[in-house]
């Protein structure tokens, strides 16, 4: 059996196709055009999409003018996740250590309970049943089996058995993209190496020669020998790292937090032994006495960074699922601890979390630099940064990027910190895209021309939401803006909510602005500001638009 | 060969630089740093409030503006020059600051994180700030309990990080603009934010005590500078304060010290207030 011994072992997948449109609209997919983007990119596509001719990596602009009526729903990685874990542990009943190589993708290796099934095909058929009973039911899911998880993934999206050494031959017609590495398969493919099969027959050697271990593993892949076990062995020395919390600690941002320190730790200690680990396994231990544990795996080696991300999402999906086994509780009517509903906190504080390495490969991909660089003020930065992140939601800690617009707030946009500033990114104002490359609200956006827009300085206090006003003349009446860009009357004082009218020392103005009339009667704003001194020395910048006055900033 | 050796002594050094990479090298070779060496450099016409080149590291600044707009320029300006020579700032607690003016004002907005919500967990926010960035500004002191304020000004000497405090209106710190209104409500006793803002004395205090916009008319003109007078206490300092006027910014667009502001001719004398006015005194 010399053939065979370099096989992976037999591994059954369940995966679900175009998972994050399930995960976050599986209703609606059904009679809809749905993607899920991420980055301003399509990820995912529903089938009526995929109809439209909408892809995975287009451009969310480019998707929403193939299909104007496309539901585009932005990605949540961590209700991805969530959504799954029902369907893990639906699996765990037949396999054990199971590893979810990503949210929606599971495997385990088949040789025992398919021997106690009484075949691969009847274990496919039971897993496949056992999924019916699920939130998101059976029929959304496919199973299947081959050597390896890749050739299985492939075998699971046509539901499949692949029989032992078949895999090289069931590969060899599927298009070369799936190979996993956009970058490779689009050289392949301009070499004239459009299939799995045709990149399977060049010489080993050749690949390697040519593309590195990075072109050799895909290669293997191809060849229908999975990512295989020569690489990949049990972690024989224990690697594991763990940390005891005390005091326990509640909620999933103290614990992500910790974890992330905890997987620096473990990248530490496996960088030395030039070590990747190809499959860690997650523990969690709270004060309730639960042990809960998840392994996740990843043949290039699982990333710290992204470990920490992703636990911190598996804990968000332990705790949901706690939510709804207390709700149940609830319902038949035992007594349930306080517990806050909607609140992710867990009933019991988290005491323990261990990273245990399963499964190590020698790190080839990457090799650090003999001396660690020294940490500059941006990593400093950086760190301090990730434990404000840590505390308040990745969201809370933002970056300001001048942007183009018109009134003093749109004309910065804040963007998460750590994210990539967006090339073009939505107006706060208007729930789509810029409607034309020249006007598109982008960094290169700042130092365009906007007509209508006021000369520095600007005012260095900016409502975040207007702040409704009114401006009265003399008489009392409410002054307004006529089409022209002419005051009805000289502005006398200015009302705010909660405060005496004041009255107006010097005003200035108005500015007319037609706004976004490129983008169609429905975002067309017409607006006009004005500046105006009260007598006790503040001056703010006022706006008006369709008849109403508010506050938009303050000169102070 | 030879030839390549004349060409090589023809672009050494020449000889007259010699004592500026001296001293530089007795600089560097000298065994410590004093504290007030230790400095992050500012904006020239804040230099003379400041009482010295730059924002002595690991010191507290507090900024306010009682009753009188242009606490905010103020605290812009501050924070304009070190980050425009490459120091990381970070602003907690503001979701009102106008980040336009920032950047007018020469804040690098690529170098400035912002907080705008940090909730009740302001003093932990602050603090892990103060470990990775040079200056860290919190715009909502009053959800501090002392004893946090004490601990957060204790963790900035320890980082050598510079805390920046503003009370009062600045940074539009009470969360919407009318609420940072100067005056005080029909009836309530005007409150000291010297006593309230801040536990114990800050190494600078800087005070907006009057402020002249000029440019708007009747209808005519636009906004095009703010001139702010400052008074500067210092701890280590004499205890009379030092008053100066400031262009937040001038009509073209940079900051700069007025000569005096008795002497400085307002375009139009509108919009003028000095706390005396609204009759504190």
């Amino acid at each position: 059996m010399s053939g065979y011994g370099e096989l992976a072992p037999r591994t059954l997948v369940v995966t679900c196709p175009q998972w994050p449109v399930t995960a976050s609209a599986a209703q609606l997919a059904r009679t809809a055009a749905v993607a899920v983007v991420e980055d301003e990119r399509v990820v995912a596509v529903s089938g009526h999409a995929r109809a439209e001719g909408i892809r995975p990596g287009l451009r969310r602009r480019e998707a929403q003018a193939r299909c104007p009526e496309l539901e585009v729903i932005v990605r949540d990685r961590a209700g991805e996740v969530r959504a799954f874990e029902p369907v893990v542990e639906a699996i765990e009943v037949f396999g054990a250590q199971v590893a979810v190589r990503d949210a929606g993708l599971a495997a385990f290796a088949t040789r025992g309970p398919a021997r106690y099934f009484g075949g691969e095909r009847a274990l496919a058929d039971a897993v496949g049943t056992a999924l019916d009973g699920l939130t998101i039911p059976g029929r959304w899911w496919r199973v299947g089996v081959g050597d390896g998880a890749f050739v299985a993934t492939q075998a699971a999206r046509r539901g499949l058995v692949v029989a032992r050494g078949a895999g090289a031959a069931f590969l060899a017609p599927l298009g070369i993209e799936l190979v996993g590495r956009p970058d490779l398969a689009d050289v392949l493919s301009r070499l004239g190496i459009g299939t799995l099969g045709a990149f399977a027959a060049l010489g080993e050697a050749d690949v390697l020669a040519r593309f590195g271990t990075y072109g050799a593993l895909a290669h293997r892949l191809a060849r229908g020998i999975g990512e295989g076990p020569l690489r990949s062995r049990p972690a024989r020395e224990d690697l594991s790292v763990a940390v005891e919390l005390d005091p326990p600690a509640e909620g999933v941002e103290a614990v992500a937090f910790v974890v992330r320190g905890l997987a620096g730790t473990l990248a530490a200690r496996l960088a030395p032994a030039g070590l990747a680990c190809t499959r860690l396994r997650v523990e969690v231990t709270t004060t309730a006495g639960e042990h809960l544990s998840r392994r996740w795996s990843n043949e290039e080696g699982v990333d710290p960074a992204v470990v920490a991300e992703r636990l911190r999402w598996q804990l968000e999906a332990w705790l949901a699922v706690r939510e709804q086994l207390v709700e149940r509780e609830r319902a038949a009517g035992w007594e349930v601890a306080a517990f806050e509903a909607g609140e992710v906190v867990p009933s019991a504080g988290v005491e323990r979390v261990a990273l245990v390495p399963e499964e190590v490969a020698p790190e080839v991909g990457r090799q650090l630099d003999l001396w660690s660089r020294p940490r500059t003020g941006e990593e400093r930065v950086a760190r301090a940064v990730a434990r404000v992140q840590g505390m308040l939601g990745h969201a809370a800690v933002t970056r300001a990027v001048l942007a183009g617009g018109w009134g003093p707030g749109e004309r910065v946009q804040l963007v998460a910190f750590g994210e990539p500033v967006p090339e073009t990114a939505a107006a706060p104002t208007s729930p789509t895209g810029p409607g034309r490359g020249a006007r598109s609200r982008g960094p290169a956006a700042a130092t365009a021309p906007w007509p209508g827009r006021l000369p520095p300085p600007s005012p260095a206090v900016v409502a975040g939401v207007p702040l409704p006003a009114e401006l009265l003349d003399g008489d009392g009446a409410h002054v307004a803006v006529d089409a022209r860009g002419a005051v009805s009357s000289a502005p006398a004082s200015l009302v705010l909510p909660g405060e005496p009218a004041l009255g107006v020392a010097a005003w200035a103005g108005p500015w007319p602005a037609d706004e976004r009339w490129w983008e169609g009667p429905t975002h067309r704003r017409r607006r006009a500001r004005v500046q105006v001194v009260i007598a006790d020395g503040r001056a703010y910048l006022l706006a008006i638009e369709r008849g109403r006055w508010v506050v938009e900033g303050a000169y102070d | 060969m030879f030839d390549t050796l004349r060409g090589m002594a023809a672009t050494r050094p020449v000889r007259r630089e010699l004592p500026e990479s001296l001293a530089l090298l007795a600089r560097r070779t000298r065994p410590t740093t004093l504290a007030r060496e230790d400095l992050l450099p500012v904006l020239g016409p804040l230099e003379e409030l400041l009482g010295g080149p730059g924002l002595q590291r690991g010191a507290t600044v507090v900024v306010s503006g009682t009753g009188v707009p242009g606490a905010t320029s103020l605290l812009l300006a501050l924070l304009a020059g070190p980050s425009t020579a490459g120091a990381w700032c970070a602003v907690v607690g503001a979701p009102d600051l106008g980040l336009a003016a920032a950047g007018e004002l020469g804040v690098a907005l690529g170098r400035l994180v912002l907080v705008p919500g940090p909730g009740r967990r302001l003093a932990q926010v602050a603090g892990a700030l103060l470990e990775g960035c040079d200056v860290v500004c919190v715009c909502t002191p009053s959800v501090l309990a002392p004893p946090e304020a004490r601990r957060l000004a204790a963790r900035a000497r320890e980082r050598r990080a510079v805390l920046v405090v503003a009370t009062g209106r600045a940074a539009g710190s009470a969360g919407s603009i009318v609420s940072s209104a100067p005056c005080a409500r029909a009836g309530a006793r005007p409150v000291d934010t010297s006593r309230t803002g801040w536990p114990g004395m800050p190494d600078v205090r800087l005070d907006v005590t009057a402020s002249r916009l000029s440019g708007p008319g009747q209808g005519d003109g636009r906004v095009i500078a703010h001139l702010v007078e400052v008074a500067a206490t210092r701890r280590r300092a004499a205890p009379e304060e030092l008053r100066r006027w400031l262009w937040l910014p001038a009509a073209d667009g940079r900051i700069s010290l007025a000569p005096d502001g008795a002497a400085v001719p307002p375009a139009e004398p509108v919009g003028e207030v000095h706390r005396s006015a609204s009759g504190a005194r």
